[in-house]
């Protein structure tokens, strides 16, 4: 077990530049996400770790010992592949068995230690049967065993459940996660599902252009995102776009097609432009019913602050669609000719297709990031 | 029951062509070469009608063609091995390649095809003659005096064939080093085996239906050559199907010659039975 340090890790192929120039400190026993598009270097990242590329420039330390320039076998590694990689002319317990074999342990500990290993997952009994003849979810299993057997130093997972269907995937999270706080290796997790990303790491790396935009908690990633495409990459996001023009009390007054907005946000440095995009997340917005005179008796006229929350934004919309997913109603509302915001809400009390409703958000449930650059990725 | 059902609708008169085609042009002649070699040799027809078994009785009795026969099938065996050895690492490469390389090695693999087999050994032979351009620059240099022997002896036959036959080996052994995912050897790495423990455990293993494929081809493509063994050996190097042709052609022994030749086929069978069972016993684990 030790720390994973990247320092100015920087990749090639041709003219692309897959992993440019990137740092990245993984703590001791801490299990790290690399989340972002296909194509954003992640698995680049994760191979130079593993030494399957050799890195153009920078280094490669796990603890105090450098492996830039060690083959794959001599890092004491251990690799979960999307696709398992099982041998598939050796039983489960041959594949298991293969890093101790490589290791040279006698043949009697490596008995010993495979039937602990797949004890561990749950594959007793199955130590016969060859790789096709294991479930999806038994093969993976196969692999974090065949992993973890030889006590690695590091453990990388490169999307181990990407194959899975969408149920079982769910469960072998939460098992990956506890796996992997038993065991307690340092773990870096390469996924391009946010919401796996979330349940599974205790930090995030979210990555684009072979750049991390933004290293934090899953919370902080959710919450406070850096830049529009984190915010737009994590969970579903309405960006509002708007022009600072004034804050207190830790908000950000926002000038917008909408109105004067207000919402969370840094405020923008000395040398930065004014112009931001307001996020705000679907499910962040509350509906309620305007024909009829709501029960609150609020005209609502004019979008901005009343009655006993003055800083409530408040915008007026019609509801354009909206679909039933079981535990919430997703709404599309149109507050303005042309802007329709995503809204996520309570399935008890749904509106219907054009029904005038009012949409309210706290600007605490906001943030706010600078506003689109040319994108590239 | 459902795969039985699916099974029987299948259009089975699409392959009536391919039948009807080994029937008229090879299980035919093989039946009368058969037949053939159980009859007496005739003096104006191929064969008379009298039945007799002297032309196995002489050929099997003859020490002569029994050592044809083991040189025939020991450069067949020789052939096979190189082009093994030459064709694994080229066919490794070829199934590693990006698919620009991968083309242009296709390419460069392929296109010796092209040119006859007898062209390619004429091409041999400008390279191994006495006065050829490797003796000339053995000589020129001093190495060898008195020149090398490169050809007209089972040296030089053993060049031909290699070369000759080495496409398709690579070809087999490429299509199965393609099905092995490049991960499987990734992740042997990660668990701590090298380059070479890897390839042995790993890659190796799973390449033996291309290996057992490969062989097979090349083997029996050795065995029953004649252009390359008259143009590189000169008539110096007889193997069986050189023997074959001669008893027929120039002797006018037509029966003697099927019996030699059903005696190839039969100890060519033999041999291919012989590995068959042995890769059996190695692929048992690939196909458990």
């Amino acid at each position: 077990m030790s720390a994973i340090t990247l320092s100015g890790l920087t990749k090639r192929f041709g003219t692309v530049v897959a992993v440019d120039d990137l740092h990245l400190d993984v703590q001791d026993g801490e299990l790290m996400a690399l989340l972002g598009p296909s194509g954003c270097g992640k698995t680049t990242t994760l191979r130079a770790i593993a030494g399957f590329e050799l890195p153009d420039s920078g280094d490669i330390d796990f603890g105090d010992h450098r492996v830039t320039n060690l083959p794959p076998e001599r890092r004491n590694i251990g690799m979960v592949f999307q696709n398992y990689a099982l041998f598939p002319h050796m039983t489960v317990a041959q594949n298991v068995a293969f890093g101790l074999e490589m290791r040279k342990e006698p043949a009697l500990a490596i008995r010993a230690r495979v039937a602990t290993t797949l004890a561990k997952v749950q594959l007793t009994g199955l130590e016969g049967r060859y790789p096709r003849q294991l479930s999806g979810g038994q093969q993976q299993r196969a692999a974090l065993a065949r992993a973890l057997v030889v006590v690695p130093d590091v453990l990388l997972l490169d999307e181990p459940l990407a194959n899975l269907d969408a149920k079982l995937r769910e469960e072998m999270r939460f098992y990956v996660r506890s796996l992997q706080q038993e065991v307690g290796i340092t773990t870096i997790y390469v996924t391009h599902d946010q919401a796996e990303a979330m349940v599974i790491a205790d930090r995030i790396a979210v990555m684009f252009n072979g750049r991390i935009h933004q290293l934090a908690a899953p919370q902080e990633i959710y919450h406070r995102p850096h830049s529009w495409m984190v915010a737009e990459f994590v969970g579903l996001t309405n960006f509002i776009e708007g022009k600072v023009v004034g804050q207190g009390d830790q908000l950000l007054v926002v000038d917008t097609a909408l109105g004067t907005l207000r919402c969370g946000g840094l405020a923008p440095g000395r040398d930065a432009k004014p112009e931001r995009l307001i996020a705000v997340r679907p499910e962040a917005i509350q509906l309620s019913g305007r024909s009829g005179g709501g029960a609150s008796g609020a005209g609502g006229d004019m979008p901005g602050p009343r009655g006993a929350d003055p800083t409530l934004n408040r915008l007026r919309g019609v509801v354009r669609a909206r679909a039933f997913l079981g535990n919430l109603v997703d709404y599309r509302v149109e507050v303005a000719s042309g802007v329709v915001l995503r809204v996520q809400g309570d399935p008890h009390a749904p509106f219907a297709v054009g029904d005038p409703v009012d949409a309210a958000f706290q600007p605490h449930s906001t943030w706010s990031v600078p506003a689109r650059e040319e994108r590239v990725c | 029951m459902l795969m039985r059902a699916r099974r029987s609708r299948r259009p089975w008169f699409l392959v009536v062509p391919a039948v009807a085609l080994v029937v008229v042009f090879f299980v035919l002649p093989y039946a009368n070469l058969l037949v053939m070699s159980f009859f007496m040799p005739g003096k104006a027809e191929p064969y008379d009608a009298i039945p007799t078994l002297g032309n196995y009785t002489s050929a099997l009795g003859d020490s002569f063609q029994w050592w044809i026969l083991w040189r025939t099938l020991k450069l067949g065996f020789l052939t096979t091995l190189f082009t093994l050895v030459v064709g694994y690492p080229l066919a490794y490469n070829l199934a590693r390649a990006g698919s620009k390389v991968k083309g242009m090695l296709l390419v460069l693999l392929l296109s010796p095809l092209l040119v006859g087999v007898v062209v390619r050994s004429f091409g041999w032979m400008v390279l191994l003659a006495d006065n050829g351009l490797i003796n000339s620059i053995v000589k020129h240099w001093g190495l060898a005096p008195h020149g090398l022997k490169l050809m007209y002896n089972e040296f030089g036959v053993l060049v031909g064939t290699v070369h000759i036959y080495l496409p398709f080996m690579v070809l087999s052994l490429s299509g199965a080093l393609e099905n092995i995912p490049p991960d499987l050897e990734l992740a042997a790495r990660s668990l701590g085996a090298s380059f070479t423990k890897a390839f042995w455990r790993i890659v190796f293993p799973l390449s033996l239906p291309g290996v057992f494929a490969g062989c097979l081809l090349v083997f029996v493509l050795a065995v029953s050559s004649y252009v390359i063994p008259v143009l590189l050996g000169g008539f110096k190097v007889i193997t069986t199907p050189l023997l074959v042709v001669q008893t027929a052609v120039d002797v006018h022994n037509w029966p003697g010659a099927a019996a030699q030749a059903v005696i190839l086929f039969a100890t060519s069978l033999a041999c291919i039975g012989l590995y068959f069972k042995l890769m059996n016993r190695a692929m048992r684990g690939l196909s458990a």
